[in-house]
């Protein structure tokens, strides 16, 4: 008895279908499941600039180059298709999604992350955003605040002065900025972007079509309210480890615990990507993740078909 | 196989809603999460056959987003017998949309 396909891999970013490539081509045949749409968090970059082989690309065009390959390669990939519940106990891996069910000697786990929400209760969830190549466009001439001071808020802050936004405010709740050097020195020399850190948001009234923001310095305690038309929030992303349900060792932050080779504590279920407990999460190092993790399963599914 | 969506305009958007029951998405080519809500709604055109669907581009049709302030995309907007009835932000599945969808 021969199950459904050799390998499964749920989650269809970088990591994923790197591992997908490295198995076709060991000749075996591979199922991704997405539960959105192939790419991960690299389609909401509007430029890469650290890719090998490109000066500088799009993210969501190198993803749709990524993905032409794996599509060329036969892999069967099944976007909009979420995983539900997994069997990962007995010889052949079940797994279970809203649409189907599916079985294979091996899985590789490469469910990425998703973005933190902002954790302030508001009525005002349609000017919230998380995606600047989606919504900045609709704030040309408007005032913003920008939240979170890693290498995204910045980054981002850039595109969306790029964009035509009359007034950037990056604001940053730990007293330091997280971005590297480089992108806050480029910031520093647009004159419609201004960066404050040690300082967060408690409150968001609206008022019309805009609202008053109310922030509070964390040191001092004093208050400040700005007049705004929207908010981009860039505060950092968490692990899409809901669905194993307990079934793989996960560390408390919900990242997964693997070996060097990336191994799970299941036989023949590994992990890559920004999933796994790791220092590094950039393209680069998923799609190395996605190499090893396709290789020890090839290996191991050569040692039980 | 799925019905196509029909793209609307400036121009045709009056002409499909008036009197209508449908879903407009409203996107953007370069959002990711569009293009997730759009196949959502394929697979919900594919189930329900009845379901019209026509979807708007916000960067080709900037006075229609004013016209229905319109400040994030994707947006859903139900209509029912031609009037806006309901509009939903953000992604969701196929479940939630026809719920959403029949409940308005």
């Amino acid at each position: 008895m021969k199950p459904d396909f050799d390998l499964i891999i749920i989650g269809g970013g970088i990591a994923g279908m790197t591992a997908a490539i490295y198995a076709a081509r060991a000749n075996m045949s591979v199922l991704i499941l997405e539960k959105q749409i192939c790419g991960g968090l690299a389609n909401q970059t509007y430029v890469v600039e650290n890719f090998p082989s490109y000066d500088s690309i799009n993210g969501m065009d190198l993803m749709e180059k990524v993905k032409d390959q794996v599509e060329q390669l036969e892999v069967k990939i099944e976007e909009i298709n979420e995983v539900l519940r997994l069997d990962l106990a007995s010889d052949f891996k079940k797994v279970e999604t809203d649409e189907n069910k599916y079985t294979a000697h091996s899985v590789i786990l490469a469910s990425g992350r998703v973005p933190c929400p902002l954790p302030i209760e508001n009525d005002w969830e349609e000017h919230i955003h998380y995606c600047s190549i989606c919504d900045g466009s609709l704030y040309e001439n408007k005032e913003v605040l920008v939240v979170g001071g890693g290498n995204s808020g910045f980054d981002e802050s850039l595109y969306l002065a790029s964009l035509g936004v009359k007034s950037i405010h990056i604001i940053e709740m730990m007293d330091t900025f997280f971005a590297d050097q480089q992108t806050q020195d480029k910031v520093e020399k647009v004159a419609n972007i201004k960066a404050t850190s040690g300082i967060g948001i408690i409150e968001i009234k609206p008022e019309g079509k805009k609202a008053n923001v109310i922030m509070q310095h964390a040191t001092s305690g004093r208050i400040e309210t700005e007049l705004i038309d929207g908010i981009f929030v860039f505060i950092g992303q968490k692990p899409n480890t809901g669905f194993l349900d307990g079934k793989i060792d996960i560390d408390q932050q919900g990242y997964i615990m693997t070996d060097q080779d990336l191994h799970t504590n299941i036989p023949g279920v590994f992990a890559a990507g920004d999933v796994i407990v790791k220092k590094y999460r950039q393209l680069t190092t998923a799609m190395s993740d996605g190499t090893i993790a396709a290789m020890e399963a090839c290996q191991y599914i050569n040692s039980v078909r | 196989m799925p019905v196509s969506k029909i793209l609307l305009g400036e121009d045709s958007f009056q002409k499909y809603t008036t009197g209508n029951d449908c879903l407009v998405l409203v996107f953007k080519s370069r959002c990711p999460i569009c293009k997730v809500l759009a196949k959502v709604l394929d697979k919900c055109m594919g189930e329900d056959s009845e379901l019209k669907v026509a979807e708007i581009d916000s960067e080709a049709n900037a006075n229609l987003m004013t016209q229905l302030d319109v400040s994030k995309v994707p947006t859903m907007l139900v209509y029912k017998s031609g009037q806006l009835a309901a509009r939903k932000t953000g992604v969701a599945n196929a479940k939630e949309i026809m719920t959403f969808y029949q409940n308005t």
